[in-house]
């Protein structure tokens, strides 16, 4: 057998078994019981995808696709990236978004505080998916097991200025705002209703 | 009248306001009392007896229809949609209507177009009209998600940024790792080299101004996912970010119109076609790849920076 | 056997090369199946993403021989080897941030700030 027809073999059986191993790994995405084993799965296949790219540019003699591979390299790094940022919670404190550096003005933060709109409570840590029903289970779960309640979320002493501004006899254990708060800040027309 | 305008264009009065009665004498008010009545209208709201029930009924019709709509015309799309997709030609048929114009543009697009790549020749040079809308589309759209998105700051400080937006990820940036800096350090000049190879190679290799421009917008984002977006504020805030997407799109419409009217007209355009595989070959198509790369990684960009914190220059 | 023995040689390589970049992959998938925890299936993952990727570009950096291919191919492999561990870095954090149980599953060290009740 000539050479041309060994390296079609050798490329076509790899392309078939990354073929497979994609597939099982979709299997992974689906079941994955966290929401990190799904973006592990989503990861790893973009990683076989570079490779079956990479190969059928060998196969096909086409020098260009290998840039496309590298494009596919970056947006796999990038969606991991922006997931983390989303994921990972927010600390207060920290230097704004917007660029702002120092404190809000007294008269802003007085404002603020004399409105009697509550803050809502702290939020506890993401669930996705199946386990939004999980969670009062596995907390209950692990309060009786240690005897500790989880740390949902960072609950250190704030040092914002909008923390300390705020009345403090509802500052923790207040009621959080209910559903109809939401539509507070929309328009209203005079009438009611909805 | 010139008094009711201007309040209409800064967007204190509604359109709607004879139609929908009393709306007007919400905003003419001070700000205090328009937010005390907004909140006693919804404690009344609230405390009304049965107010999720009426809620639930009013509403409950007008889903049942909505949804049932929105699945039929989807399917009739849908239908539609496949059986003109069933009438296309086979792959590698003969077709009398279409072979024609793709011959041509096999047979004679280097030589007409200058550029070895023929699908940016085409889309640069024989359907230009097309990415002439494409571009235009991609600007609409990012107007469109800054009318839905945009938190001002300026404006709407008092109202909104008490207690909503305090506590939200919106507001606060999460902490910089110094793996993620490290590795930008390093990678983001590469990226953003690679995102121009692509623009620059657009007549000679797969490439051009959409694939370009998306890799130098994933450089800008993860440029404000690892450094934080004052890195990228001190060099594209507001002013900087919209004068460059809309500069490079008036650019793209006044040369490809010269190159419309004088083509319309049998004139001669004096555009040079250079000598093809060369960078600087195939006539307008390297500037208004450019152009489009440009106005792609601005967009890309601003949609980013809008979903996260709801603007795009900062403050 | 048409060709020359060095392209044999050549061939002979690419295949070894591939065989072990294959085999890293299929060990990288059936430890992210066998493992039970997420982290565990991070370690698993990784060989997917060093060792195969490379396994399998250095296969076709050699069947490319010498040219421009040969450098696109580095610039891959020196991408993915560089974003690759940043990628994993995340994905930890993530599972350290939204798990609320990781009590149970790791033995963490207590931070500064961290307080045992809510």
């Amino acid at each position: 057998m000539s050479i041309e027809t060994a390296y079609n073999i050798l490329y076509m059986g790899s392309l078939i078994i990354f073929a497979i191993l994609i597939g099982v790994m979709l299997v992974r995405s689906v079941i994955g019981p966290r929401i990190t084993d799904r973006i592990l799965s989503v990861n790893m296949i973009g990683t076989m995808i570079i490779c079956c790219i990479v190969i059928l540019s060998r196969y096909l003699d086409e020098g260009y696709l290998v840039d496309v591979a590298l494009i596919y390299a970056m947006i796999s790094f990038v969606s991991v990236l922006i997931y983390a940022s989303t994921y990972i919670p927010a600390k207060p404190g920290r230097r704004p978004l917007n660029g702002r550096k120092k404190a809000r003005p007294k008269a802003v933060r007085r404002a603020a505080a004399r409105d009697p709109y509550e803050e809502p409570d702290d939020p506890g840590p993401v669930y996705a998916g199946r386990e939004a029903e999980e969670a009062p289970r596995a907390r209950e779960a692990w309060r009786r097991q240690t005897g500790r309640t989880p740390a949902a979320a960072d609950t250190r002493p704030r040092e914002d200025s909008i923390r300390n501004g705020v009345r403090k006899d509802v500052r923790n254990g207040s009621r959080s705002g209910s559903a109809g708060s939401g539509s507070g800040f929309t328009k209203v027309p005079k009438g009611g209703g909805q | 009248m010139r008094k009711r305008f201007k309040k209409w264009v800064m967007g204190r009065t509604d359109v709607m306001d004879r139609i929908l009665d009393d709306a007007s004498e919400i905003y003419d008010q001070p700000r205090e009392t328009i937010k005390k009545q907004r909140m006693e209208l919804v404690r009344e709201m609230e405390e009304r007896p049965g107010y999720e029930r009426t809620l639930e009924a009013e509403q409950k019709g007008f889903y049942l229809i909505y949804h049932i709509v929105a699945v039929i015309s989807c399917i009739l799309l849908i239908g539609v949609l496949l059986y003109t997709v069933a009438m296309l030609p086979r792959y590698g048929e003969e077709n009398v209507r279409a072979d024609e114009v793709v011959e041509r543009y096999v047979e004679r697009g280097l030589e007409e177009t200058g550029a070895v790549n023929i699908v940016s020749g085409m889309i640069l040079d024989y359907r230009a009209f097309d990415t002439l809308g494409e571009s235009h589309v991609l600007f609409t759209a990012l107007i469109c998600v800054m009318i839905l998105l945009r938190v001002d700051h300026k404006n709407m400080r008092s109202e909104y940024e008490d207690y909503y937006t305090v506590l939200s990820d919106r507001y606060y940036s999460l902490e910089r790792d110094t793996i993620i800096r490290t590795m930008g350090k390093i990678l983001l000049p590469c990226i953003f080299v690679y995102g121009i190879y692509i623009l620059l190679n657009g007549q000679n290799s797969p490439g051009g101004g959409f694939s370009g421009g998306a890799v130098m917008g994933t450089g800008l984002i993860i440029t404000a996912a690892a450094f934080g977006f004052d890195r990228v504020d001190s060099f594209l805030p507001l002013r900087v970010s919209m004068w460059m997407t809309f500069l490079s799109l008036m650019f793209y419409s006044f040369a490809k119109g010269y190159v419309f009217f004088t083509g319309a007209n049998g004139l001669e355009n004096h555009i040079p076609k250079g000598v093809p595989g060369a960078i600087l070959s195939g006539g307008l198509i390297l500037p208004l790849d450019i152009a489009v790369g440009l106005v792609v990684a601005g967009t890309m960009f601003g949609f980013y920076s809008l979903i996260r914190r709801g603007n795009i220059g900062g403050a | 056997m048409t060709g020359t023995p060095m392209e044999w040689i050549r061939f002979v390589l690419t295949a070894v090369f591939m065989i072990v970049g294959l085999c890293s992959f299929i060990c990288a998938v059936l430890g992210v199946f066998n493992f039970g925890y997420i982290m565990n299936r991070l370690h698993a993952a990784g060989i997917g993403d060093t060792m195969g990727l490379m396994s399998v570009l250095v296969a076709l950096m050699i069947s490319a021989g010498f040219g421009m291919d040969l450098f696109k191919l580095i610039a891959v492999a020196a991408f993915m080897w560089c974003t690759s561990p940043v990628s994993t870095h995340f994905m930890g954090q993530i599972e350290y941030f939204t798990n609320p149980e990781l009590s149970s599953y790791l033995k963490l060290r207590r931070r500064r700030g961290d307080t045992e009740e809510t």
